[in-house]
């Protein structure tokens, strides 16, 4: 396939405005100097001091936290909601179903984080839970996003995918539990198994809805990025910012991956 | 036709979708022992009606019994049939093997006699050495065995296959219709096919039931079919036939055909006179260029159109003086063949002129 000039160089150039801020991180992480403009050596001595920063490992290790709970609560909801969108015919209201599925994917973060730390604080208040926020208050919130996209990349592979093997175990003489644990469920898998790993992505990566539901004991990484670097740029926030362009990547390019391999659809819808 | 010889009955099944009816009081008895074609053309219901049997569809009205017990409400699973997809519905994430397991398990089979009831099925379709294979590692015809093995291990009262030949080529088609009329003979069982194809229907089936509009409208051994079509749909959808508008002549005894222009004689008796009729007669029955003997049907100064060369037999296309372009086929190699152009007589007996009333 051969493009003309014109359209190469405008790819060029939005590839550029898209990564040529992330590929400066990514090269200032490996400066020895402390100061951005200077480039004194090739070093990985701000990821030495990056990893006996208590603060910061602290940090991680809640993200990691929040980010694997919220991704697997995210992945059970969603896929049921998957299931009913794609596989029960239409039923009073599915339409608006739909709909509310797809309105936190819309919706800003800072209205997402505000309603869901006006709706802890009131439950509080009426149930005596949650009692104070925290880990537990993140993951529920970062669940809500993240399940509206299970839920269309698992409804998004149902789609695709014909009824035909279902109803031939059916046939078979499988009950319909059995026929969804032993046929549907493993079809979908990749789907899940992508959904998952999307949400753990998004979990990780947010600040906003992140800042609104933690409490005292519980910064998520990107919030002591952003806390840290109020108090002027230490370099190590660049090795930092490094290591989650590169296990962000991994793990979108591994969803990508386990999509693809079954034939299922990349983009959810 | 009595109940209790029957595998399926079907009494008066109706389904409609959204208002559209797919089955339309269609009753039906499959005895044991039977191959029965359910043949139409796409969308005639014959597939829903497959489907209904195994309990993939519900019903709207009527009553479906499978071994005399009523099964009109029952779930696919409980149901003693088996329904062989047209896209075969292998599991992709199983072997070979465990595709023809899994029906079996659901059984309550295990250990020894799993393993035997398995490798006897893929025995059945000489598959034995490719159990452990994936179903996209096998080709179209190999899967299609497997689909196979999977619905005989279960040993149902009925197989059910839904345009089982649709995506064989021609010569594997051939091969897989005699094979399928050698299994259901070794088995004993009864199976229905679904088929577009009347040539499907015609060399597999002992009984064929025509389907138009959700309804049968015709159900016969395939001569019956083919000799004695009931309506002009099945004139021209089983097997080929030059098919005339016509009105009973003033004696009553023969057809005015407008566009033969001449009156027909017939052996069959014939409604009032001046009634509109149709008239069909098959190609194979008329005769080029004969002595015809009193009772024939004759016409003269015809000239050939085409000639379409099929191997075996010859199909001439030919235009009579009034209009009407006639099919006849021809062996060849008994008969000197003609060229296109040339001038000939048309002839066929009165006994193979059909009346049809529809």
């Amino acid at each position: 396939m051969k493009a003309g000039r014109i359209p190469f160089a405008m790819l060029v150039i939005g590839l550029a405005f898209l990564y040529v801020p992330t590929i400066v991180v990514i090269v200032t992480s490996f400066n020895d100097s402390r100061l951005a403009g200077v480039w004194t050596g090739f070093s990985v001595r701000w990821y030495g001091e990056l990893f006996s920063d208590r603060q910061f490992l602290g940090a991680a290790a809640n993200s990691l936290i929040v980010a694997a709970l919220s991704a697997s609560l995210a992945t059970g909801l969603g896929t049921c909601a998957g299931l009913v969108m794609a596989r029960h015919g239409p039923f009073l209201g599915r339409t608006t179903f739909l709909g509310l599925l797809a309105t936190p994917l819309v919706l800003p973060e800072v209205i997402t984080g505000l309603s869901l730390l006006l709706l802890f604080v009131t439950a509080e208040q009426l149930f005596g839970w949650p009692s104070g926020r925290g880990i537990g208050t993140i993951v529920v919130a970062h669940a809500t996003l993240a399940m509206s996209y299970v839920a269309y990349i698992v409804q998004a592979r149902l789609q695709g995918m014909s009824r035909d093997c279902e109803e031939a175990a059916a046939d078979l003489g499988a009950p319909p539990l059995k026929v969804f644990t032993a046929v549907t469920l493993p079809l979908i898998m990749p789907a899940i198994g992508a959904g998952w790993l999307l949400a753990f992505v998004l979990s990780l990566d947010d600040l906003v809805i992140a800042s609104f539901t933690s409490g005292p004991q519980s910064t998520t990484l990107p919030m002591a990025i952003f806390s840290s670097v109020r108090l002027g740029i230490s370099p190590k926030i660049n090795a930092l910012a490094t290591l989650l362009v590169a296990s962000s990547a991994l793990c979108l390019g591994l969803a990508a991956w386990v999509q693809l391999r079954r034939g299922g659809k990349l983009v959810p819808g | 036709m009595s109940l209790s010889s029957a595998v399926i009955d079907l009494i008066d099944v109706r389904k409609a979708f959204g208002g559209v009816k797919a089955v339309d009081g269609v009753s039906l008895g499959v005895q044991g022992n039977e191959f029965l074609a359910l043949l139409g053309a796409s969308g005639c219901g014959k597939t829903t009606l497959l489907r209904l049997i195994a309990g993939l569809e519900r019903a709207d009205a009527g009553q479906i019994l499978i071994a005399g017990q009523d099964m009109t409400s029952s779930p696919p699973h409980v149901r003693p049939v088996n329904l062989m997809f047209q896209s075969y519905a292998l599991f992709p994430h199983m072997s070979v093997r465990d595709n023809v397991a899994f029906g079996l398990k659901q059984d309550g089979l295990h250990g020894a006699e799993l393993s035997a009831r398995i490798g006897e099925a893929l025995a059945l379709v000489e598959m034995e050495g490719l159990g452990a294979r994936r179903p996209e590692q096998l080709s179209g015809g190999q899967q299609q065995r497997v689909a196979l093995a999977r619905c005989i291990a279960k040993r149902p009262r009925a197989l059910l296959l839904d345009e089982p030949m649709a995506a064989l080529d021609r010569a594997l088609r051939e091969r897989t219709r005699l094979e399928l009329i050698n299994l259901r003979r070794r088995l004993g069982i009864s199976f229905v096919v679904v088929t577009h194809d009347q040539e499907d229907a015609m060399t597999m089936a002992d009984r064929v039931a025509v389907m138009d509009k959700g309804k049968i409208i015709q159900l016969g051994t395939p001569r019956e079919l083919y000799d004695k079509p009931g309506s002009r749909l099945v004139a021209a959808f089983f097997g080929e036939s030059n098919i005339w508008d016509g009105r009973v002549a003033p004696d009553g005894r023969r057809v005015e055909c407008p566009v033969l222009g001449m009156a027909l004689k017939t052996n069959v008796a014939l409604p009032h006179v001046a009634e509109a009729v149709t008239v069909s007669v098959r190609p194979e029955r008329i005769s080029l260029d004969p002595t015809p003997l009193p009772d024939d049907n004759a016409l003269a100064d015809a000239t050939i159109e085409d000639v379409v060369y099929l191997g075996t037999v010859s199909t001439y296309l030919v235009r009579v003086p009034h209009g009407a372009l006639i099919r006849v086929t021809r062996q060849n190699g008994s008969q000197p063949p003609l060229a296109r152009g040339s001038r000939v007589s048309v002839t066929w007996p009165a006994d193979a002129v059909v009346v049809l009333t529809s």
